[in-house]
Parts: structure tokens; C-alpha cells; sequence
């Protein structure tokens, strides 16, 4: 292909190509071009120029020095021409990126000397600017080009230049003598801040952040921009717009920073002066944030200078403060408080020097104080600084050994002082939340490696004794949460101090439930970590054995359970033997026993151990060795691991049930949480459901089991659908239910026959046979279980409830139009159990169809379908507010109605909120026609006889004021 | 109103020292039973769909509930509520229930936080009318300040129930306008 060829296709990979290999020279390339170069239509020579430009680019780094010259002096020529002078800066930029003969670089720099950047085009300034970057980066530039630079930056506005622009400057600053331009220099900075810039979508990609950070990169990189730039910062302080002062407050601790020490120094009494004010009075947090750090940026600095302003500061800081904590009517010491906090933070002198002047006064005036308020908030300030020194000089190892600090935390000295005024106030004052701010203090010393064990143990008392004895619900969360932070440092003070208190206090408890359980409680919440919950699983197991009490046993078990939902640990696969396999043992004990126990006989103490075993399983890696042994126990006349049982197979068939249903308990919630893969061996799925299907069994609960374990084998186990098709039938209710509850597991993971029978039971909705079961069907399919879950790796497919609504919709509306009576009530029960479980979002789609429909839920005396229609039709407003619109009235007199007549709260507190809902959506035209009518309406709600009721009244009449008053 | 409050350096609570309901409540009962002795949840055929009646329990309006709709009024001047300004006290308020013959009655007795407080009233005239609307018909409201607690409080108790006063106020456009942006605040 000829040159002339690439030329025009604009193949400049190719022609670099040709040039490298040797197979076109420069010159020849050039000459080709030429006429081009110098056609008289400018759209040419700019395609010709930006032609070579971007050749030259290509072939740049194989260029000598002499051909560089001849370029560069070219492509300057060019500067000239308003066509080409974008492409022209493009190249000499390149041609700038390798060290230029000073001949060349003149050449340029003279170039840029007389661009009069007025006249040029966004994009051609850019390139100018990013020239400037190159020269300034690579080359080895005159002072005098700090007047050129300031001649083409003086006036640029677009944000993306500018970005180039204060990297320019910054560079300018580094590289180059500036002094005789500094205040031209600095003005073509500062007269950008601060910047208003605010990022819109269509133009550029810079955000205003990036503006910020280079433009204070470059008004902070000198000292001798600060004569100008300190003062008017500081003046800036006066601004009203938080932002103005943010900024200023941010690019005055860059300032700090980067300076001298010296220099710092000089302004240091003016900075404070200003800033303190700052942090005493401005009401937005963000400011008080910066305005913080900038005074510990100061301290750092100034404690760099040689003269003493590090101790004047430190004095002045120090004397404000405590004024006001000793004026008797300062009430708010916050302030103060995290100023002294986050200086003392700056350096260990500081730390030092503020400890010394300050903790002493604050304990005193506390001790002096009669305001609580007052002793509040000088607790806090101590709380504050113990805070800081965590921060500044590192924790306590948190591997549960203590290890007391040996690095000089300032505030050593006063650990014990600061010890005794804490224990002082836990233990003598009755305000909850005066012994709350101590505890924490407690704490946060521990943490902060401030306190030997012997010191600790003491404050660990008494937190254990409010733990016995007070009953104030904010104090004993704050207690727990220190015992367990505490614990975290040295778990051996839990063990060896607050369990032997609490264990004798749950003994001495046995005649007050409600105390054993709160005891217990405790004792489960301080047990997060696995040593202490050994300890914990020990003393209850021993509990366990010798109690006779369904109650008592329950809440022992209970605290396992709870303790265990709140681990720290997430693999309990060490509690498969320690915890999960004795009390199986302890079941199959009871269970094979010819006596009774409560143990084996209360559903209710079964199901809490089926809860801990199910938890345990589901995070532990034996799961393959639990299935077998369980299946054993189950099914199997071997003996499995849990006991000796021979004759012990409960789930083996009918009369083996009998014996002990609650077995089955036992075996789902064991079986649930195995992962799918984990091998099944020793039963046939198909034979176990069949079986399931047909046990005959007494209890109720024994019976539900039942149905949630369908579901698991269906879900998790259950290939092909055919071989229970013959279990299916419609022919009685209790038939049904188990159909349903198989269904479910098939329609969870998309497969049709779950469909099938869906849609089935919609089809049979006016069998009166059947009533109401076919309609719980309907909801035993959509309705969330919590063992057939996600938690337990059940297969639930995103999509499944809205392919139920798909099925639903048609049927329903058809029935409820031209059906019996009970084909009528029946579809609308059914569509309320629907939205019930299908979300909103959903059902918006069908929203137009079953509106009305929906609304004659609302005349259906079941609370449940009442309030899933409410629901229904309050994210309809969202969603499809026209639709609601439509309606308007129909729904405001319907839930007006309901709102005095609904048969539970809920109902009648969710009626008021539909109506509350209203005017934040609807337009106002339409809202005010009912306006008058609901405030008049909604009268007789304020006089229900619940609480949440009339709050929901009080909400909706405000609601339609604050809408009257707006018009 | 000037720039400058008249009261500059109010005692301030914080919100969550405020009297609240809950509690002690939550250690009447076992707790560790409540949280893991639920029973398994699942739609059943033989469930009683009538049993799911709510109990009977009545919940009267008492002080806690009076407070709890006043005391999260905004003062006029401090972007603070009227509790934590302690203008609004429980043990200030008091509740007298209706009966077949008579009206019941709300009581509430505010404290201005200084003397010469002359935004008593529009304080008074906010809660006044924040009780009209939530509260039922059956209940008369009675507004004044505590004794001793402001220089004219004679005056300031005459205006706050006098209805013809409290009707005039509520046609005054910039006065509601005012009062909406204090009641703005109760959620």
C-alpha cells in the first residue's frame, strides 16, 4: 500500500511502522505530506499537522537530535497557524520529553512567551498547560519562565486546565526561584478559592475533590505565599457557608504541615486565636472535625520549633479549658473535651503536660459538683482523654492474656486515681447513666493497658454486683458489653470472678423463674468467647442432669442457645463433641428409659436442644460423620455413638414413632443444616417421605415437624417427582396439607410439579370439602421457613414466588368474577395470603387487574388478610400511585373504616398509616379532596384503647395539617 | 423576634435521659424463655384463625404518652426540644380520665427556662395546640406555668386558656406559621 494511501486512511501505526523498519524515511514521509502542510484549506493543513504530530509520537524515542531540532522548529512555526496549533503543542510536548539542546528549549520557551491564550480554544490552552507540565517535569527551565507561566495561566477557567495548572504551579514552587513573582504567582492560585466548582455529568470527569487536593497542594507548598494566604484564610473563618470554612480549615493544616516549624511559629497565636473559636461554637460537626485537627497539626509543628510556643500554646489550650470546666455554669464541657483530647493526642509532652493540669481539676470539681449534667460531662472528659491515649500509645493484646503496658502512656501516673474515681462512682451513685460513662471509663483504662489484673478485678465486682441487682435495661447492656470487651483482654477475670459470683447467685435464684433466666442470661452474654463458654456449657450440663423443672431445664438450655447465636467464633465444629453429641446422648437417654422424663417428654425442652444441635451442625466441617451416626440412631437397630439404644429406632416405623414422637424433633432440625452433598446412605429418601407421609401421630407440634421435614427431603433430596405422584391427593384436607408441604420443597427450586399442584389448589377453590385448606396450601408454599431456609442451604430460587403469582393472577380474577359465592371469599383469601409473601415490588405489575380486588380484602374479617392488603396498598403508593389515585376514595373510606373497626391493633395502626402515606404521594389536587373528611374521621381513633393506635392517629391528623397549612 | 436569644445558655439534657417508656418492662419476664422458646411458625390446617385476637389489655393515656407528644416540640429559639430544654416535665403533667359525666382532664405545667421568658406563651400556645389534635374530645386542657417560675405568670396562665385568645392566635397566619415550625419536630 502506498503512502499516500495510509495517509488518507489515517493509518499512523502502520507509517511508524514503515519508518522504524527503515522502509520510509522521515523525509520522504514529509515530503509526501507537504502539500498538504500547506494547502490553503485550513480543515487540510489541521489533518495534514495532526497527521504528523501523531507519527512523530510514535517514532519519538527513535528521533536523533538533530531531527528533534528541525521538528520542533517546524511544529513552533506552526504555533502560528490557528489550524494547527493543538497538534503543533501536542508534538513539541512529545518532542519536549527527552532533555532539549538549549537552543531548542529557548526556542520553545520564547514560543510560549507570546501564545496569547485569550484567543485559543479550551483544548488548545489544555495542551499548552500540559507543555508547561512536560518543560517543567523534564527540562531544565530559567527562572524567567515563572513570569511566562503566570501570563498564561492569569484568567483560565475551565476546571480541566486548571487541574494541570496548580500541578504547574506546585512544580513551579519545587523547581524554580519564585521570589520575584510571589505575589503573582500566588494570586493565580487564590483567586480560585475557595472553589465553587460543582461536578456535572455531561462535561468533564473532574470532581471538585481533585480541584481541591492539587489547588492546596500548590498554596501550601511555600511559606512565602503565607504573609498573604494565613491572614485571609482566617478571615475566611468568618465566612456563613460551612464549606468555605472546610476548606479553609483544610488547606490551613496542609499549611501547617508543610511549613517550617519557624514559620509556623510566627502564626501560630493568630491560628488559635481564630480556629479555638471554631471549635467552641460552630454547630456542624465537620468543622469542628477539621477545626480539631488543625490544632493538633499546630501542637505537632510548633513542638518542632526551637522556641517555647509548643508550651505557651499547650498553656493557653490548657487555661481555657479549665476555666470553663471549673465555672459552676458552663454546662456543655464537649467542646473542651475533644479539643484537649486531640491535642493532648499531637505529642507524649502534650499528652504530659495536659494530663497533669486537667485530671486533677476535673475529679475535684466532680467531687465539688452537685449537677449531674455538669459531673456528666466532666466524666467525660476524662473518659475522652484515656480515649486518646488508646489511640495514641496502642491497646492491650486481645488474645485473652493480659499483658500490662510498658510503653510510657502518659497517663499512667493516673491510672489508679482515675481507677479510684470510676469504682467510686459505679458503686455509689444511683444514675443509670452516670454508672454507664464509669464503666466505659473502666474499660477503656483496661484497654489501654493502663490497669494490672489486681486493679481490674475489683471495678469487675462491681460491675457483676449491678448485674444481680439493678434493673435498669441501658446499665446492664453497658455492663455486659464492659464484661465482655473485658473479657476480650483476659477471659480468666470472667472465669475466675463474675461466673462464680453469677453461678451462685442462679442457685439462690431457683425459686424466682424470671430471675434464673436473667442470671442466665448474663451468664450466656459474657460467653462469646470459646473459653468461657466451655465453662459456661460445663456448669449448665451439670444443672441440666439434676434438674426436674420443664422451665427451670428450658432456660438453661436457653442460654446455651443464645450464647451460642451471639459467638465470637464462626466454626463450632469443636462443639459437635463438646456440646451437640451429649445432649443427643441425654435425649436417647431419656428416651430408652422406661421412666419418663421431662426431659424426653416436653416437646418444648426438645426443641431447644434440636435449636443449639441444628446451630452447631450447620457451622462444623464433620457434617458427613454427624449424618451417618444420626441416621443410625434414627432408622438403624445398630448402636450409634449417641447410646446404647438397640431398640431404640424411632423413625423406623409406626410403632417406633409412638414411642417417642419427639424424636423426629430431634431429627429435623438435626438434618436440615447438611449440606447437599454431604452423602446419604443407609435410608431411601423415597420410602422416608412415603412413611412421613403416613406416621399417625399425636402431638401437634410432632405433626408440624412433620410437614417442615416434607418439605426438607422434597427440596434437598427429591430428583423426580414421579415417585410420590402417587402420593398425591386432593381427596381430604389433611391430605392435602401434606401434598402442600412436599410441594413447597419442589416449587422452591423451580421444579413443575410444585406448580402443578399450586395451580391445582387454585382450580379447587370453591370445594367446599376442602375449604380452607386449599387456601393454606397457597400460603404454606409462598411463606418464608426458618428450617427450610437459606441458613440451612435449602435450594430457593429467586424467581419462584412471582412464577406463583403468574399462576395465581388469571385464575383468581376469573374466580372472583364469575364464581360461586365461596369461589369469590375464597380467591380474595387467597390473594391476600399472596401479597402477604410475595413483595410488593412483584405484584406492582398486576397491580392494575387486582386493585379492586384487593380492596374487597380489606372487607374480609381475618386480620391476617386485612393487614397484607393494607401492606399491599401502601407500597402501592409507591408504586403505582396513579392506580391508588383512581381509588382514592374507595381506599380512604375503607381504611378510615378499618381504623376504628379493625378487630386487631395492627390492623386499625395500619389503616391510619395507608392514610398517613397519602399526601407525602398523591397530588395535592387530589389529597384535598379528602383533606377535611380524614381529619374530621380520624377523630374517634385518638380514643383507642391502644397505644400504637392513637400514635398512628395523632401522626395521620398532624400529617393533614402540616398538608391544609401548606396550601 | 431579635437576633438574639433571650435565654443563651439553657440547661440542656440529652435525649436519651429523657423519661421513656420500656425499661424495667423488659425484665418482667423470663427473657432468655422469650427469646428461644418461639414456637415453630408455619401456616396449619387445624389452626384456629379466630384465636388470633388481640388481648383484651386497655392502655390509658397516662403522663408518659402526654409527654411524649409534647416534649418533642422544637423551642422557638434553640434547635432543642421542649423535654430536653426541661420546659416539659413528667412529673409536671397529670391525667385525669374522663368519666360518663364528666370531661377528664390534661394538666401541664410548663417551666419557662428563665423568668422574663416573653416566649412562654408562644411555648404554651404550641403545646395547647398539639393537645387539641391528639388528643380525644372527652379530655379539657389546661395549660399554665409553674409557680414562681416566671415574672408575669399570672398573665401568661390568663392567655394560655383563654379560648377566645388561643381561637385568635390560631387565625393569625405568621403565629401558625411559627407554631408549625415547632410542631415540625414531633414524629
Amino acid at each position: 500500500m502506498d503512502i499516500q494511501t495510509l495517509i488518507s486512511r489515517k493509518q499512523y501505526n502502520d507509517i511508524a511502522a514503515l519508518i522504524k523498519s527503515r522502509a520510509l524515511t522521515i523525509i520522504d514521509f514529509i515530503t509526501t505530506l507537504h502539500p498538504y502542510l500547506v494547502d490553503s484549506d485550513d480543515d487540510t493543513r489541521a489533518n495534514a499537522n495532526f497527521c504528523l504530530s501523531s507519527v512523530i509520537a510514535l517514532i519519538a524515542d527513535t528521533l536523533t537530535i538533530q531531527q528533534v531540532s528541525v521538528l520542533l522548529q517546524f511544529f513552533i512555526d506552526k504555533l502560528n497557524d490557528s489550524a494547527t496549533i493543538e497538534s503543533s503543542l501536542d508534538a513539541i510536548a512529545i518532542l519536549s520529553q527527552s532533555v532539549l539542546a538549549d537552543s531548542d528549549l529557548t526556542a520553545v520557551l520564547e514560543a510560549l512567551n507570546i501564545i496569547d491564550m485569550q484567543v485559543l480554544l479550551q483544548p488548545v490552552r489544555y495542551n499548552v498547560f500540559k507543555l508547561a507540565n512536560v518543560l517543567l517535569d523534564v527540562q531544565k527551565l530559567p527562572n524567567s519562565f515563572v513570569e511566562t507561566y503566570i501570563s498564561l495561566a492569569t484568567g483560565e477557567k475551565d476546571p480541566r486546565n486548571l487541574l494541570v495548572s496548580f500541578e504547574n504551579v506546585y512544580l513551579i514552587i519545587s523547581k524554580l526561584d519564585i521570589s520575584q513573582s510571589v505575589e503573582d504567582l500566588f494570586d493565580i492560585c487564590y483567586c480560585y478559592f475557595p472553589i465553587l466548582f460543582k461536578a456535572s455529568a455531561n462535561s468533564t470527569n473532574i470532581t471538585p475533590d481533585q480541584l481541591k487536593i492539587s489547588l492546596n497542594k500548590a498554596l501550601s507548598a511555600t511559606p512565602l505565599f503565607a504573609p498573604q494566604l494565613i491572614p485571609s484564610l482566617l478571615e475566611k473563618l468568618n465566612s456563613t457557608a460551612t464549606s468555605v470554612k472546610d476548606d479553609a480549615l483544610t488547606l490551613l493544616t496542609a499549611c501547617i504541615s508543610s511549613y517550617e516549624p519557624e514559620v509556623v511559629d510566627s502564626y501560630y497565636k493568630s491560628i488559635w486565636n481564630a480556629v479555638k473559636f471554631e471549635v467552641y461554637h460552630t454547630p456542624e460537626d465537620s468543622t469542628r472535625l477539621l477545626s480539631l485537627k488543625l490544632l493538633q497539626t499546630l501542637a505537632t509543628s510548633l513542638s518542632l520549633s526551637e522556641s517555647n510556643s509548643v508550651t505557651l500554646y499547650i498553656e493557653a489550650v490548657v487555661n481555657e479549658s479549665v476555666t470553663k470546666i471549673t465555672d459552676p455554669s458552663a454546662k456543655d464541657l464537649l467542646p473542651y473535651s475533644s479539643l484537649l483530647s486531640s491535642v493532648a493526642q499531637s505529642t507524649p509532652y502534650a499528652f504530659k503536660k495536659i494530663a497533669d493540669a486537667v485530671i486533677n481539676e476535673v475529679i475535684n470539681t466532680c467531687q465539688r459538683s452537685s449537677d449531674i449534667a455538669k459531673k456528666k460531662s466532666l466524666l467525660a472528659i476524662l473518659s475522652h482523654l484515656v480515649e486518646s491515649s488508646y489511640k495514641a500509645y496502642g491497646s492491650a493484646h486481645t488474645d485473652g492474656t493480659f499483658q500490662p503496658q510498658k510503653l510510657s502512656n502518659p497517663l499512667i501516673d493516673y491510672s489508679q486515681t482515675l481507677l479510684d474515681t470510676y469504682n467510686d462512682y459505679i458503686f455509689s451513685t444511683s444514675d443509670p447513666q452516670f454508672r454507664i460513662l464509669a464503666i466505659e471509663g473502666v474499660v477503656l483504662l483496661a484497654q489501654s493497658s493502663l490497669l494490672s489484673r489486681d486493679q481490674l478485678s475489683s471495678s469487675i465486682q462491681y460491675i457483676d454486683e449491678i448485674l444481680l441487682t439493678n434493673t435498669d435495661k441501658a446499665l446492664t447492656d453497658a455492663s455486659l458489653k464492659a464484661l465482655q470487651s473485658l473479657s476480650n483482654i483476659d477471659d480468666s477475670l470472667i472465669i475466675d470472678i463474675s461466673f462464680p459470683a453469677l453461678l451462685s447467685a442462679l442457685d439462690s435464684a431457683e425459686h424466682n423463674l424470671r430471675e434464673y433466666g436473667s442470671v442466665l442470661y448474663s451468664l450466656s452474654c459474657l460467653s462469646v468467647r470459646r473459653s468461657v463458654f466451655d465453662v459456661l456449657v460445663r456448669r449448665v450440663l451439670s444443672r441440666v442432669d439434676s434438674s426436674s423443672d420443664e422451665e427451670h431445664l428450658n432456660t438453661l438450655l436457653g442460654a446455651l442457645l443464645y450464647s451460642l447465636k451471639i459467638h465470637q467464633d464462626t466454626d463450632y465444629t469443636y462443639y459437635v463433641s463438646r456440646l451437640a453429641e451429649p445432649l443427643i446422648a441425654r435425649l436417647v437417654r431419656s428416651w430408652t428409659r422406661s421412666s419418663l422424663s421431662i426431659m424426653s417428654s416436653s416437646s418444648k425442652i426438645v426443641q431447644t436442644i434440636a435449636r443449639i444441635v441444628e446451630l452447631i451442625i450447620r457451622n462444623s466441617t464433620t457434617q458427613e460423620s454427624f449424618a451417618s451416626e444420626l441416621i443410625t440412631l434414627m432408622f438403624s437397630e445398630n448402636s450409634s455413638k449417641f447410646g446404647e439404644g438397640e431398640n431404640f429406632h424411632p423413625l423406623k416405623s409406626q410403632a417406633d414413632i409412638s414411642k417417642s414422637e419427639n424424636a423426629l424433633i430431634l431429627f429435623c432440625r438435626s438434618f436440615a443444616p447438611l449440606k447437599q452433598d454431604i452423602p446419604i446412605t443407609g435410608i431411601d429418601i423415597i420410602s422416608l417421605v412415603k412413611s412421613l407421609y403416613e406416621f399417625e401421630l399425636k402431638s401437634k407440634d410432632v405433626h408440624s415437624y412433620r410437614l417442615v421435614t416434607l418439605t426438607l427431603l422434597s427440596n434437598k433430596y427429591l430428583q423426580d417427582a414421579g415417585t410420590i405422584e402417587n402420593l398425591a391427593s386432593f381427596d381430604s384436607p389433611s391430605d392435602l396439607e401434606k401434598l402442600a408441604w412436599i410441594s413447597k420443597g419442589l416449587c422452591m427450586k423451580m421444579h413443575g410439579y410444585g406448580f402443578q399442584v399450586f395451580e391445582e389448589c387454585l382450580n379447587k377453590i370453591g370445594d367446599e370439602r376442602l375449604t380452607p385448606m386449599q387456601v393454606i396450601a397457597i400460603e404454606v408454599i409462598l411463606a418464608d421457613n426458618e428450617i427450610v431456609g437459606k441458613e440451612n442451604g435449602a435450594q430457593i430460587m429467586r424467581l419462584y414466588r412471582q412464577r406463583c403469582l403468574g399462576i395465581a393472577v388469571p385464575i383468581i380474577i376469573a374466580k372472583s368474577k364469575e364464581g360461586t359465592d365461596l369461589e369469590k371469599t375464597n380467591s380474595l383469601i387467597a390473594l391476600g395470603k399472596i401479597i402477604k409473601h410475595v413483595p410488593a415490588k412483584a405484584v406492582s405489575n398486576e397491580m392494575g387487574q387486582l386493585f379492586t380486588l384487593l380492596l374487597q380484602c380489606l372487607d374480609i374479617e381475618q386480620p391476617d388478610i386485612q393487614e397484607a392488603a393494607e401492606e399491599a396498598i401502601i407500597a402501592s403508593l409507591d408504586l403505582n400511585g396513579d392506580i391508588v389515585e383512581e381509588h382514592l376514595n374507595s381506599v380512604t373510606n375503607r381504611m378510615l373504616k378499618l381504623s376504628i373497626s379493625g378487630k386487631s391493633a395492627d390492623v386499625r395502626r395500619k389503616a391510619l398509616e395507608c392514610i398517613t402515606h397519602i399526601p407525602l404521594i398523591l397530588k395535592r389536587s387530589e389529597v384535598q379532596i379528602i383533606a377535611k373528611k380524614v381529619l374530621k374521621e380520624v377523630v374517634p381513633a385518638l380514643n383507642d384503647s391502644r397505644r400504637t393506635v392513637r400514635k398512628a392517629a395523632v401522626d395521620c391528623r398532624e400529617a393533614y395539617y402540616r398538608f391544609e397549612l401548606a396550601n | 423576634m431579635s437576633d438574639q436569644p433571650i435565654n443563651e445558655n439553657p440547661t440542656v439534657l440529652s435525649a436519651n435521659d429523657l423519661p421513656q417508656r420500656e425499661g424495667a418492662a423488659n425484665f418482667t419476664k423470663n427473657i432468655l424463655l422469650d427469646i428461644v422458646s418461639a414456637p415453630l411458625d408455619i401456616p396449619l390446617y387445624d389452626s384456629d384463625i379466630s384465636s388470633i385476637s388481640e388481648s383484651d389489655e386497655e392502655e390509658p393515656i397516662d403522663e408518659q404518652e402526654i409527654f411524649d407528644l409534647i416534649s418533642t416540640i422544637s423551642d422557638p429559639e434553640h434547635p432543642l426540644s421542649l423535654g430536653q430544654l426541661a420546659v416539659v416535665n413528667l412529673p409536671d403533667i397529670t391525667v385525669k380520665h374522663p368519666t360518663s359525666t364528666e370531661y377528664g382532664l390534661v394538666h401541664v405545667i410548663i417551666t419557662p427556662t428563665i423568668t422574663h421568658c416573653s416566649l412562654a406563651t408562644l411555648i404554651g400556645l404550641g403545646i395547647r395546640i398539639r393537645l387539641e389534635r391528639s388528643l380525644p374530645p372527652s379530655y379539657r386542657i389546661d395549660i399554665t406555668v409553674k409557680p414562681g417560675s416566671h415574672q408575669s405568670q399570672n398573665q401568661v396562665n390568663r392567655q394560655l386558656n383563654d379560648k377566645e385568645r388561643v381561637a385568635a392566635a390560631c387565625e393569625n397566619d405568621q403565629l401558625m406559621g411559627v407554631v408549625t415550625q415547632m410542631l415540625s419536630t414531633c414524629t
